[in-house]
C-alpha cells in the first residue's frame, strides 16, 4: 500500500496542486457506548475491564469506567459482585474489575451484567471452551553473541494437537519469552527487578510453512487459527524464531508455549483487531469492524482453555 | 455524412410503409345495390378517389352486389367485395392492384455471404449492417467482417451500412448462392459520437445493453490530459460506477471490478489500467471499435459476470501506408501502418509512451534536496500495439496480434543518516516496481461455404508484477568508502493464460443465424515470490523463495462450449436464446456450470420498441484484493476457484423500452435486478505477508451481493451536434459471513444512488468542434471512524490486561459518504491541412471548475500533554483541474 501512497503523490505532483482539504462526509456520528473486555481461563479469578468510548473528534483519550457494577452469574444465579483493582505503579495496565472469589469451570456458560450510570445495564455469556489435546511440544535453541555484547537466541518450536471433530474449534498460539532485569551492586550480589516480556520488536517468530493459515496477533508473537480446512485432524505446526537480548542487563526466563482452546468470539474479535492493524496503510480500506458479543455494549466476553509448556532457554 | 445517408434510407422506407397503409385505410361510407364487380369497384374509386387498377377480363361477369358499410376502409371493402373470388388486391406505390391468386411452387432461397471492409484502407469492419431492402432483411458483420444473409430469389436491393462509412447500394439478380465483399467508403468528420445498434440499422435486435463506441469521435470528446480513452466514454453511459477520476476500476450494474471482461482482439486482460485505473491501456490510436455489453451478455461470451468491453485493434491499411503521430503534455504516441504486400497483407504498429517522469523526477528530486536527501521519484508507462495480418486466399485470413504495456514505477532514496568531522554514514533504499500485460493472439478466418464461417484463436495473457527493493550501506571516511553492506528482496507474481478457441458462425436460413465454439484455457497464477539476501535482513525471515516456486503456482484448465440463436419471429419479435456450458478444474476438484442466456424483443412499429432478458453467468477468477474492491493495483493477484471458494454465479434480469421522438430524439429506459453469490472478500491482511498458492483460500470470506436499479438514456442527434443524457438510479449491497460487518448487509464502494451524466458535441464548421461533458454521482460509499478505545491483550497467566493501542471504531462498514462527485470538461478540436499534413490541434479543460472531489479519506493523529489527542482529518483530491494541449499530425 505505500506504493498506492507514492504513486498518488506521483500524480498529485504531475497536476501541480495540492489536494488535501479538511473532511467532508456524510457520517452518523454514534452515541458512546460501553465497551467490555474479559478473557478467562480455569481456576482463575475474573478480570473485566470497563471503557467509555470517545467521539472520534475529541481531544480526550477514552475514559476507563471505575464506577461500575460488575456482576456474575451462573445462568440466573447471582455468585459475586467483582470488586475493582487498581494498578498504582504500572500505567499501562488499566483499572479492571476482579472477582474475589469467583473462578470459572469448563462447560459452564456464566453471565456478567455491567451497569454504569447513564447507560442501560449489558450483559454477555461466555463459557470455558473444552481444551484440544495438545500433544509433544518441543524447543531447542541456539545462542550466538552478537555486536554490542548482545545475544541472538535463535529457536524452534515444534507442537501438535488433535483437533476435535465434528465442531468448529479455535485456537491461540502464544510465545512469551519473559526477562527480569537485574543489576549486580558494589558487593556483588545480583539484584532482581522487574519482569517483563520481551519487547516484541525483538522477537521475531513465524510458522516454517505456510499449510495452515493463521493470523499473527497484534502481540506479533501469537497466532490464531481456525480448523475450518483441518477439522478432525492431528495437525503438527512447526514454528521458527529470533529474539535479541542484552545479557548485561536481564535475565532469561523459561521460555513458554501457552497453547489455548479459545471460543469463536474471541476468535473473531481478536482477528478483527489484527486485521484492523495491518489494514492502516491501506488508504482505501478505513478500519474493520470489530467483532461483539457484548449485549447493550462492545466488546468481547469470552473462556478460553490454556496448557502452558516451559523451557529453558540452553546456552 | 453517414448520417445522412442513413436517414434517407430509413425516411424512405417508412414514407413508403405509411403511403402504402394510407391509400388501404381511406374510409367512406360505401352503399352500392344490385351492381355487377366491375360497377361496385368503379364507384369506389370515384368515392375513394383512390386509384385501383383491374383486368375485366378476371371479374366474374354473373355476381350482382347489395353492399352498405359505414365509415370502413378502402381495403376492407376490398375484402368484401372479393370474396368469394379468386382474386386479391395489392397496393403498388400508390395504386391498388387487383390480381388473379394463382398456386405458385414455393421460392427458393439462396444465400448472400461475405467481408465487409473500408474501401480505403482494406480493413474488415465490425458491427456493419447488411439489408435487404425487400424484404427488410438484415445482420450484422462479426468480429471479421464476414455477414451471410439467406434471401428470396429474385431482384435483392442490398445496402450496407456503419457509421463513419457512406451507405453502400447495390441491385442484383438472385439466382443462386453468392459470394460479395462489400466496401465502404469512410466520411469524416462525423456528427455521431455514440451510436447504438437500434440506431444504426434499420432492423430490430433485442439488445438494448449494448453500446458501440465510435472511436473516431471518441476522440473528439473531452479527455483527461487530451488522452483519448474509450474506458472514459464507458464511464458516461448508464449503470457504470466509477471510483473518482476513475481510480480503482468499474462497477457495472453494481457489480464487483473484478467482474468485467476486458478483450483486446479477443484475448481477455487481466489489468487493464495504468496509474491505478486513472488512465486504461487501450491508445486510442491503435483502437478500431469497441463495444460494450453491460449485461446479460450472448452465450458466446463467458469467464465473467457483470460486462464485456470488446476492443479490436486495427489491422493495418492494405492499400497504402500511413503515418500518425501525437504528442501532449502527458504522452507521445506513434502509429504506422500499410501494406506489405497490397491488398493481401498489412501490419499496423502503435506505441504510447507516457512523459510523467519528465516532471516527477524533476520535482521529487528538489523535494528530497529541501529535505537534506538525495534521490526521486519516477513513474511512467507504455504501450505497444502490433497487428500483421495477411489474406490467405478468398476464404481464409490470417491474424497475428501482440500488445505489451507496464507501468514503471522507481523511487530512488539516498540518507545520510549519520555523520561526524571525518566518517559518513549512507543509507540507500532502492525501490523498482514494474508491472504491465503482455497479450499475443494468432487467428485464422475460414469461410467454409456461404453459411458457415469459423474463427480459430490461440492466445497468450500475461500480466505480471516485479519489484525490487535494495538496500545498502555504505561508511565513508574523508570522501572514500571504506565500508558497505548491501542487499535486496526481490517479489514478482505472474499470471499467465494460455488458450485457444474455436467460433463458427451458421446462417441457417432467414429465421435463424446460429453461432457456437468451444473454448479452452490454462490459467497459472503464481502469486508471491520473494528473495531475501538474510545477510541485510537479520530478523526477517520469508516463506517463499523463487526456487520453490512449486508452492506458488496455482494451476487449473477451463473448457467452454456454447450455441446461440438469434431467431426473428416474424416481422415484430426477435430472441437470442443461448447456452453456454463451462468446466472449470484445479487437479482437486472441478465445477460445472449451465448458463441460459435469453433476450427477446418485441418491435411493434418503428417507434416503440421493448425488450426483457435474463442470463446466468459464472466467473471462476476471483480477484484477491485487500482494499476495499479495488482493481488496477500494481499487485493485482487474480486466483481461481478452488475446492474450498467456489466460482462467482450471477443471474441478472432486465427489461426495457426505446421510443424514438421526432427531432431524432431517443429515448432508452430500463430496469435490472442483478444477485452474485459465491464473491469473496479477502482477509485486510496485506498481500506481501504469508501468501501463497497453498494457504491463499483459507484467507478470504465467502457472500453474496445484489443490486437493482433503473437507467435512462436520451439521446438527440443533429446535422451539426450530438447530445446525450444518461441517469441511473441503483443500489448495491453486500453480505459476507460474520467475519465482515458482523455478518451484516452493507453498501457496495461504488453504490451511487444518483448517476447522472450529459455531454455534448458540436461541429461548428469542418474546422471546429467542440465538445463538453459534466458528470454528477452521488458520494461513494466509505469506512469512517466514529468513535475510539482502547485495546486490550488479553491477559496471560502472570500479566493482566495490557493496553495495546488506541483503536478507531467503525460502526459498520462503508457507513458514510463522501459528497457527490461532479466536474465539468471542455473540448476544442481545430482540424487544418497544410500540404501533405492533417493537423487536429486539441485544447482541453478536464474539471474546470476545479471541483476537488475526494479520492480517498485520511486522518493523522497526534498526541500532546497539553491538549490530548489531535486529529487532523483530511480528505485527498487528485485532479483538481487539468488543462491539456495536444496535436495529433496524420500524413497523408
Amino acid at each position: 500500500m505505500k506504493l498506492i501512497y507514492k504513486l498518488l503523490v506521483v500524480l498529485l505532483g504531475v497536476s501541480f496542486w495540492t489536494c488535501e482539504q479538511p473532511l467532508d462526509i456524510n457520517i452518523d456520528r454514534a452515541d458512546p457506548q460501553i465497551i467490555v473486555q474479559s478473557n478467562f481461563s480455569e481456576n482463575h479469578v475474573l478480570q473485566v475491564v470497563v471503557q467509555k468510548t470517545e467521539e472520534f473528534s475529541s481531544n480526550f483519550f477514552t475514559t476507563i469506567i471505575t464506577n461500575a457494577v460488575v456482576q456474575v452469574y451462573d445462568g440466573e444465579t447471582f455468585i459475586e459482585t467483582l470488586e475493582l483493582i487498581q494498578v498504582l505503579d504500572d500505567e499501562s495496565i488499566p483499572p479492571y474489575y476482579q472477582s474475589v472469589f469467583f473462578t470459572p469451570s469448563v462447560g459452564i456458560a456464566y453471565t456478567i451484567k455491567v451497569e454504569v450510570p447513564g447507560f442501560e445495564s449489558i450483559f454477555a455469556t461466555s463459557a470455558i471452551p473444552m481444551g484440544a489435546n495438545l500433544g509433544d511440544v518441543s524447543f531447542n535453541n541456539q545462542t550466538e553473541s552478537i555486536e554490542g555484547g548482545l545475544e541472538s537466541i535463535s529457536f524452534e518450536v515444534g507442537m501438535g494437537f488433535d483437533d476435535p471433530k465434528g465442531i468448529a474449534n479455535y485456537y491461540h498460539i502464544l510465545f512469551i519469552q519473559e526477562v527480569t532485569a537485574y543489576q549486580i551492586n558494589l558487593q556483588g550480589d545480583t539484584i532482581l527487578e522487574n519482569t517483563t516480556i520481551i519487547d516484541p520488536q525483538n522477537l521475531q517468530i513465524d510458522p516454517i510453512n505456510g499449510d495452515i493459515t493463521m493470523i499473527k496477533f497484534t502481540d506479533n508473537r501469537s497466532f490464531l487459527i481456525n480448523d475450518e480446512f483441518f477439522d478432525g485432524q492431528q495437525i503438527s505446526i512447526p514454528f521458527k524464531g529470533k529474539f535479541i537480548y542484552d545479557p548485561n542487563k536481564f535475565i532469561l526466563k523459561p521460555f513458554k508455549v501457552e497453547f489455548r482452546t479459545v471460543t469463536r468470539d474471541y476468535y473473531l474479535y481478536h482477528t478483527s483487531f489484527a486485521k484492523n492493524s495491518q489494514s492502516g496503510s491501506d488508504p482505501f480500506s478505513g478500519p474493520v469492524v470489530i467483532h461483539n458479543n457484548v449485549k447493550g455494549g462492545s466488546g468481547l466476553f469470552s473462556g478460553y482453555d490454556t496448557t502452558i509448556t516451559e523451557f529453558d532457554i540452553t546456552n | 455524412m453517414k448520417q445522412n445517408y442513413l436517414f434517407t434510407f430509413l425516411f424512405s422506407i417508412f414514407s413508403f410503409l405509411l403511403h402504402a397503409q394510407s391509400t388501404l385505410e381511406v374510409t367512406l361510407d360505401f352503399n352500392v345495390e344490385n351492381l355487377s364487380l366491375e360497377d361496385a369497384l368503379f364507384e369506389l374509386i370515384d368515392q375513394s378517389e383512390v386509384n385501383i387498377t383491374f383486368n375485366n377480363d378476371l371479374l366474374p361477369s354473373n355476381k350482382t352486389f347489395n353492399l352498405r358499410l359505414q365509415n370502413a376502409s378502402v381495403g376492407t371493402i376490398l375484402k368484401e367485395l372479393l370474396k368469394g373470388t379468386n382474386l386479391s388486391f395489392r397496393t403498388i406505390e400508390n395504386q391498388i392492384a387487383i390480381f388473379e391468386r394463382k398456386n405458385v411452387r414455393p421460392q427458393r432461397k439462396f444465400i448472400i455471404s461475405g467481408f465487409i471492409e473500408n474501401a480505403e484502407s482494406g480493413e474488415r469492419i465490425i458491427g456493419a449492417g447488411v439489408y435487404d431492402n425487400k424484404t427488410k432483411i438484415g445482420v450484422y458483420s462479426n468480429e471479421y467482417g464476414f455477414f451471410s444473409l439467406t434471401l428470396p430469389e429474385g431482384e435483392v436491393e442490398l445496402t450496407a451500412a456503419y457509421l463513419g462509412y457512406q451507405n453502400f447500394s447495390d441491385t442484383l439478380q438472385l439466382t443462386s448462392n453468392t459470394l460479395i465483399n462489400l466496401s465502404l467508403q469512410p466520411t469524416y468528420l462525423q456528427e455521431i459520437v455514440v451510436q447504438e445498434k437500434n440506431d444504426t440499422l434499420i432492423i430490430a435486435t433485442p439488445d438494448l445493453n449494448t453500446d458501440i463506441f465510435s472511436i473516431e469521435n471518441v476522440q473528439k470528446m473531452p479527455s483527461l490530459g487530451g488522452e483519448s480513452d474509450v474506458i472514459r466514454m464507458v464511464h458516461l453511459m448508464p449503470g457504470i460506477q466509477v471510483g473518482s477520476d476513475g481510480v480503482g476500476g468499474i462497477s457495472v450494474r453494481g457489480g464487483d471490478v473484478d467482474q468485467n471482461l476486458f478483450l483486446l482482439d479477443g484475448v481477455p486482460v487481466y489489468n487493464p489500467y495504468h496509474a491505478i485505473g486513472i488512465y486504461s491501456i487501450f491508445n486510442s490510436n491503435a483502437i478500431r471499435s469497441a463495444k460494450l455489453i453491460r449485461g446479460p451478455f450472448p452465450a458466446k461470451y463467458g469467464g465473467r459476470i457483470s460486462s464485456v468491453l470488446d476492443i479490436q485493434t486495427k489491422e493495418g491499411n492494405m492499400k497504402e501506408s500511413q503515418v500518425e503521430m501525437d504528442l501532449g503534455l502527458t504522452s507521445l504516441k506513434l502509429s504506422v501502418q500499410g501494406p506489405l504486400k497490397k491488398d493481401k497483407s498489412s501490419f499496423f504498429i502503435s506505441g504510447r509512451q507516457a512523459l510523467f517522469q519528465l516532471y516527477s523526477v524533476p520535482i521529487s528530486t528538489r523535494i528530497r534536496e529541501a529535505d537534506g536527501n538525495d534521490g526521486f521519484i519516477s513513474y511512467s508507462f507504455f504501450d505497444l500495439n502490433i497487428k500483421v495480418n495477411q489474406k490467405l486466399s478468398e476464404k481464409d485470413h490470417l491474424y497475428a496480434s501482440y500488445y505489451k504495456g507496464s507501468d514503471s514505477f522507481v523511487d530512488n532514496n539516498g540518507l545520510e543518516f549519520f555523520s561526524q568531522p571525518d566518517t559518513t554514514v549512507f543509507f540507500i533504499d532502492d525501490e523498482e516496481i514494474f508491472w504491465g500485460n503482455e497479450i499475443a493472439s494468432l487467428r485464422w478466418n475460414h469461410v467454409f461455404n456461404q453459411k458457415l464461417f469459423a474463427n480459430t484463436t490461440f492466445m497468450l495473457s500475461r500480466y505480471f508484477y516485479e519489484a525490487q527493493n535494495k538496500v545498502s550501506i555504505q561508511v565513508q571516511k574523508d570522501g572514500d568508502p571504506v565500508a558497505s553492506r548491501a542487499g535486496f528482496i526481490k517479489s514478482e507474481s505472474n499470471n499467465r493464460d494460455l488458450s485457444g478457441k474455436i467460433d463458427f458462425d451458421y446462417q441457417l436460413n432467414e429465421n435463424h443465424f446460429i453461432e457456437f465454439g468451444l473454448n479452452a484455457i490454462y490459467h497459472r497464477f503464481q502469486l508471491i515470490l520473494i528473495q531475501l539476501d538474510e545477510r541485510v535482513f537479520p530478523m526477517q525471515t520469508t516463506l517463499d523463495t523463487i526456487g520453490n516456486s512449486d508452492r506458488n503456482s496455482l494451476d487449473s484448465y477451463e473448457f467452454d462450449t456454447y450455441v446461440q440463436d438469434n431467431w426473428n419471429l416474424g416481422e415484430k419479435w426477435n430472441a437470442n436464446i443461448g447456452l453456454r456450458v463451462s468446466a472449470m478444474g484445479n487437479f482437486n476438484k472441478t465445477y460445472y456450470s449451465l448458463q441460459p442466456r435469453f433476450q427477446i424483443a418485441y418491435t411493434p412499429n418503428p417507434i416503440w420498441a421493448f425488450s426483457a432478458a435474463a442470463g446466468r453467468m459464472t466467473q471462476h477468477l476471483h480477484l484477491l484484493s485487500p482494499s476495499n474492491n479495488i482493481s488496477g493495483l500494481p499487485k493485482d493477484l487474480w486466483v481461481n476457484s478452488t475446492d474450498k471458494v467456489k466460482p462467482q454465479q450471477s443471474w441478472q434480469f432486465v427489461i426495457g423500452l426505446q421510443k424514438k421522438f421526432r427531432g431524432n430524439i431517443e429515448l432508452k429506459l430500463d430496469g435490472y435486478y442483478k444477485y452474485v453469490d459465491n464473491l469473496i472478500n479477502f482477509n485486510n491482511v496485506s498481500l506481501d505477508n504469508e501468501l501463497n498458492s497453498k494457504n491463499w483460500d483459507s484467507q478470504v470470506f465467502e457472500g453474496r451481493g445484489w443490486s437493482y436499479g433503473s437507467e435512462l438514456f436520451l439521446q438527440k442527434q443533429g446535422t451539426k451536434f450530438l447530445a446525450w443524457i444518461s441517469y441511473t438510479l441503483s443500489w448495491s449491497k453486500r453480505q459476507f459471513s460474520e467475519e465482515i460487518n458482523r455478518g451484516r448487509a452493507y453498501p457496495f464502494r461504488l453504490d451511487r444512488r444518483h448517476n447522472f451524466n450529459t455531454a455534448f458535441l458540436y461541429k461548428l464548421n469542418e474546422k471546429i468542434e467542440f465538445s463538453a461533458n459534466w458528470l454528477y454521482a452521488s458520494g461513494s460509499a466509505l469506512t469512517y471512524p466514529t468513535q475510539s478505545a482502547w485495546y486490550y491483550l488479553p491477559q496471560t497467566q502472570d500479566f493482566p490486561y495490557q493496553t495495546i493501542f488506541s483503536y478507531n471504531i467503525a460502526n459498520s462498514k462503508n457507513n458514510a459518504r463522501f459528497k457527490p462527485y461532479h466536474r465539468l470538461d471542455l473540448a476544442l478540436n481545430l482540424n487544418f491541412k497544410v500540404r501533405k499534413l492533417h493537423y487536429l490541434l486539441k485544447l482541453g479543460v478536464y474539471n474546470t471548475y476545479v471541483r476537488l472531489n475526494p479520492v480517498y479519506a485520511d486522518f493523522n493523529e497526534q498526541f500532546s500533554p497539553e491538549i490530548g489527542i489531535e486529529r487532523e482529518e483530511k480528505q485527498v483530491s487528485l485532479l483538481p483541474i487539468f488543462p491539456s494541449l495536444r496535436l495529433h499530425i496524420r500524413f497523408l
